[in-house]
């Protein structure tokens, strides 16, 4: 099966320049929980010039994420905001820094993940 | 019930009780204490040995503090209360409640305190819809605190309810028993904390406490300090005294300062249940501010595009480039039931925005702000033809894409049955209504001279002025009603049928300056006609339109908003006359709602009611109709930035008399204006409506 977390930091990195980051300068750690040990990423932006490495160091701003929520926001199968809303995606920093980050994240596909009957709306894939 | 509730707010938390004080709410009702969309408590009862208090008076101090004065309902007026109680509740982050109970005996009595408290946990959507929660309750107790938690997966909510006197904690509440000496005093501090679990910092405790009630708004500035820095009104007509400053004290309760504004703040839409980030309202709102309150404005255009929408989602309505409509943080939103995280079905926020920008810029010179929005100004712009031409006729136009959950009416006028023909039938979507083509056409020749002033981009400027020439040559073909004398409200699907009632949005027409120089007089002919004009402003929808309805929220009701920006329209076209009658029947409604304009009025003629009948909604104060007096105030001035002046060019009706406006901020620094009512409103109107020979805008 495909590793859909590794699969967005691997795009993010061969991306190079994001333009609606321009502007943007920060570090960014993701620290993803995957049975039982924390894999991480570092992302350093410089006006829109991504940077990415596998592993740790000091970030302005950390997200953290067990790696089956994060493969859902990683693959476009759940919006970032409504993660970080229900708690399956916390940030430690400025919370700005989360809207800016929403702009990595790929197009929604598929119907969204909900509970219950009360699902809503449809999409366009 | 709706009579008598006291409500309180800081930021997006508020209180919604009745007049004792006590919240008792149903599922369906509108009271408790909310915060990000939630309620923490939906049952707060003060009860003495097992009786309920009744009111003698209530005072809401300032927006977000109040004061109950009760005594214990002795079910007769004969017998003299042996006690009181003074209950004062200040909202923020929870809310802290000071309780004192009085002795008015000689005797000593023993008392049994008792708050009564519980939490459904509703979702604001839920309380507007009645829907059933899928999370499960807990109830903890931590010594004497009282802990209420929801849960449903990883989202927690937590409401924990504690005293400074002692106190027995059981799952339903707080109990207190207390001595109380011969007129003696006995009182305690009760906080409730709102907590959300992994968002936002964690909170411990309320924002006010005892020795603590200065107003500490998130925001920057104090209520004093935004009083004083904005500009002084003096005149001889006494109401509009009280109307400016209920403006700028509900102007200053309005402010919200999002998650992600820094600390800084924007107008939120309405109180209560609008306490977040419309991109609509918070850009009308801004607009009508800016002579007052330019920050607003800086702020609602960053946090927006902060917001920006970046890709394409059918569920959220999103698009890039495309302004939010409406935020919202609650369980529903969270869960993807609701598409607020943030909802963008709104199409007309977008070329406001690049409007906003340029309107701002005209009176702060803050060129560095135009310089940071640059891609996002560029974005907005190209959504109009890229995303927004739906029906690729070169036109904005609406149709949601979310069909469940999203909204039909994607402008300003949102009811189902807003746009209709003159023979009350409903277009099909999309749907091209005629203020957004004026949108897209004075954000074009907005964005160009900011390309050419700032971007240094003359190409993008050049192409952006053609563009906006051909629009507006091809709208006065396209919506022009020849015989009627009239633009179309709209086109319907096929892209070419008028819809051909008369309706308000001709008045923002002559706002966006797309009305051709010698269409405004019969335009405004209509506006200020006896189909339109009631006396105290322009309806929404005419007279005699097969959907008429005085009362019918878009069809026929007054909007405070809608008028203040049709005076501005008719000031461009160089119809003051006009603009003082509309900014004077609006400015003497105000005087009859104390200051204080509702959203919306009943349009029934003025000569008939004598007074303004209020349009019953849930929102009191409303950010845009809390604007309408400050933009209505700068058009009976004239005030319009030139360069680095601020001309001046009164147009005052004579009721008001003498008018000063002083230290109106800008790129001036700080200017005075001062004007001498000369325009005389009530005398023969439709005499001077038809008079002709006006100077014309553009």
């Amino acid at each position: 099966m495909a590793d859909v977390t590794a699969d967005f930091f691997d795009d993010l990195s061969k991306r190079g320049q994001e333009p609606l980051l321009g502007g943007t300068r920060t570090t960014v750690r993701f620290d993803i929980d995957d049975a039982g040990h924390t894999d991480r990423w570092l992302l350093v932006i410089r006006d829109g010039v991504l940077d990415v490495t596998h592993g740790t160091g000091d970030a302005d701003c950390v997200i953290h994420a067990s790696k089956a929520d994060f493969d859902l926001v990683a693959g476009g199968r759940r919006n970032p905001m409504a993660a970080a809303l229900r708690g399956t995606l916390t940030i430690e920093g400025d919370p700005r820094l989360m809207v800016r980050l929403q702009r990595l994240f790929p197009d929604p596909v598929g119907m969204p993940e909900v509970s219950g009957d009360r699902a809503v709306g449809k999409r366009r894939s | 019930m709706v009579a008598n509730l006291v409500r309180i707010l800081d930021g997006n938390t508020f209180v919604v009780s009745d007049e004792r004080g006590d919240i008792e709410a149903s599922k369906t009702d509108p009271t408790g204490l909310f915060s990000y969309d939630m309620r923490f408590l939906s049952t707060w009862v003060l009860t003495v040995n097992d009786l309920r208090l009744n009111a003698l008076s209530t005072d809401d101090l300032q927006y977000f503090e109040a004061r109950f004065f009760l005594v214990p309902a002795t079910g007769t007026v004969y017998i003299d209360p042996k006690l009181s109680v003074i209950r004062e509740r200040a909202v923020g982050l929870g809310f802290h409640e000071e309780l004192t109970v009085l002795s008015h005996s000689d005797e000593a009595a023993d008392l049994t305190i008792r708050i009564e408290a519980a939490a459904d946990f509703a979702d604001l959507f839920e309380v507007k819809d009645a829907l059933t929660k899928i999370g499960t309750y807990d109830t903890r107790i931590d010594g004497a605190s009282l802990v209420l938690g929801y849960q449903r997966e990883t989202f927690r909510r937590e409401t924990t309810i504690s005293a400074t006197a002692p106190a027995t904690a059981d799952e339903h509440g707080l109990t207190f028993k207390v001595t109380l000496e011969p007129h003696g005093t006995w009182t305690t501090d009760l906080n409730v904390v709102t907590s959300l679990g992994g968002l936002g910092r964690r909170v411990t405790e309320t924002k006010y406490g005892r020795t603590n009630r200065k107003a500490r708004p998130d925001m920057g500035k104090s209520l004093d300090e935004w009083i004083n820095d904005a500009p002084h009104l003096e005149c001889d007509w006494d109401p509009l005294k009280t109307t400016y400053r209920r403006s700028l004290v509900d102007l200053a309760a309005l402010r919200f300062s999002p998650l992600v504004a820094g600390g800084r703040s924007l107008p939120a839409a309405g109180l209560p249940w609008f306490m977040t980030m419309f991109g609509r309202d918070s850009i009308f709102t801004s607009l009508q501010a800016l002579p007052f309150a330019p920050e607003l404005a800086e702020t609602t255009l960053r946090v927006l595009g902060e917001w920006q929408g970046t890709r394409r989602d059918d569920f959220r309505d999103e698009d890039p480039g495309r302004i939010l409509h409406e935020m919202r943080y609650g369980e529903m939103a969270a869960f993807e039931e609701r598409p607020h995280t943030p909802y963008y079905g709104s199409v007309d926020a977008t070329p406001l925005y690049v409007i906003l920008l340029d309107e701002y810029e005209r009176w702060t010179g803050d060129r560095g702000l135009v310089k940071d929005l640059e891609r996002e100004a560029r974005a907005a712009i190209n959504w109009i033809d890229q995303y927004a031409d739906l029906m690729g006729n070169g036109y904005i136009s609406y149709k949601r894409r979310n069909e469940k959950t999203g909204l039909e009416n994607q402008s300003w006028k949102d009811s189902w049955n807003s746009i209709s023909y003159a023979d009350g039938r409903l277009p099909s979507f999309p749907r091209a209504t005629c203020e957004l083509q004026g949108y897209a056409y004075d954000a074009k020749l907005r964005g160009a001279r900011l390309a050419r002033l700032v971007w240094k981009d003359d190409a993008y400027a050049d192409r952006l002025e053609k563009e906006a020439a051909d629009l507006k040559r091809r709208f006065n073909r396209d919506f022009w009603l020849a015989d009627r004398g009239y633009y179309a409200l709209a086109l319907d699907a096929d892209g070419k049928s008028q819809v051909d009632s008369l309706a308000s949005n001709n008045g923002l027409l002559l706002w966006s300056g797309i009305v051709d120089a010698n269409k405004a007089q019969s335009v405004v002919d209509h506006l200020m006609g006896p189909r339109m004009w009631s006396g105290w402003g322009v309806r929404t929808l005419a007279e005699g339109e097969g959907r008429y309805n005085p009362v019918g929220y878009h069809l026929g009701t007054v909007w405070p908003f809608d008028n203040s920006f049709i005076a501005w329209g008719l000031r461009r076209y160089g119809f003051k006359e006009e603009a003082a009658r509309i900014a004077a029947g609006i400015l003497e409604a105000a005087e009859v709602f104390g200051g204080r304009l509702p959203e919306a009025f009943g349009g029934y003629e003025r000569s008939v009611t004598r007074y303004p009948v209020k349009y019953p909604t849930a929102c009191s104060p409303q950010a845009w109709s809390t604007g309408a007096p400050l933009l209505l105030l700068r058009t009976m001035l004239g005030l319009e930035p030139l360069g680095d002046h601020l001309v001046v060019d009164p147009s005052l009706p004579a009721s008001i008399g003498r008018l000063e406006l002083l230290d109106i901020p800008g790129r001036w620094g700080r200017q005075d204006a001062f004007a001498r009512g000369r325009v005389h409103v009530h005398a023969d109107e439709r005499a001077k409506a038809a008079r002709k020979g006006r100077a014309h805008g553009d």
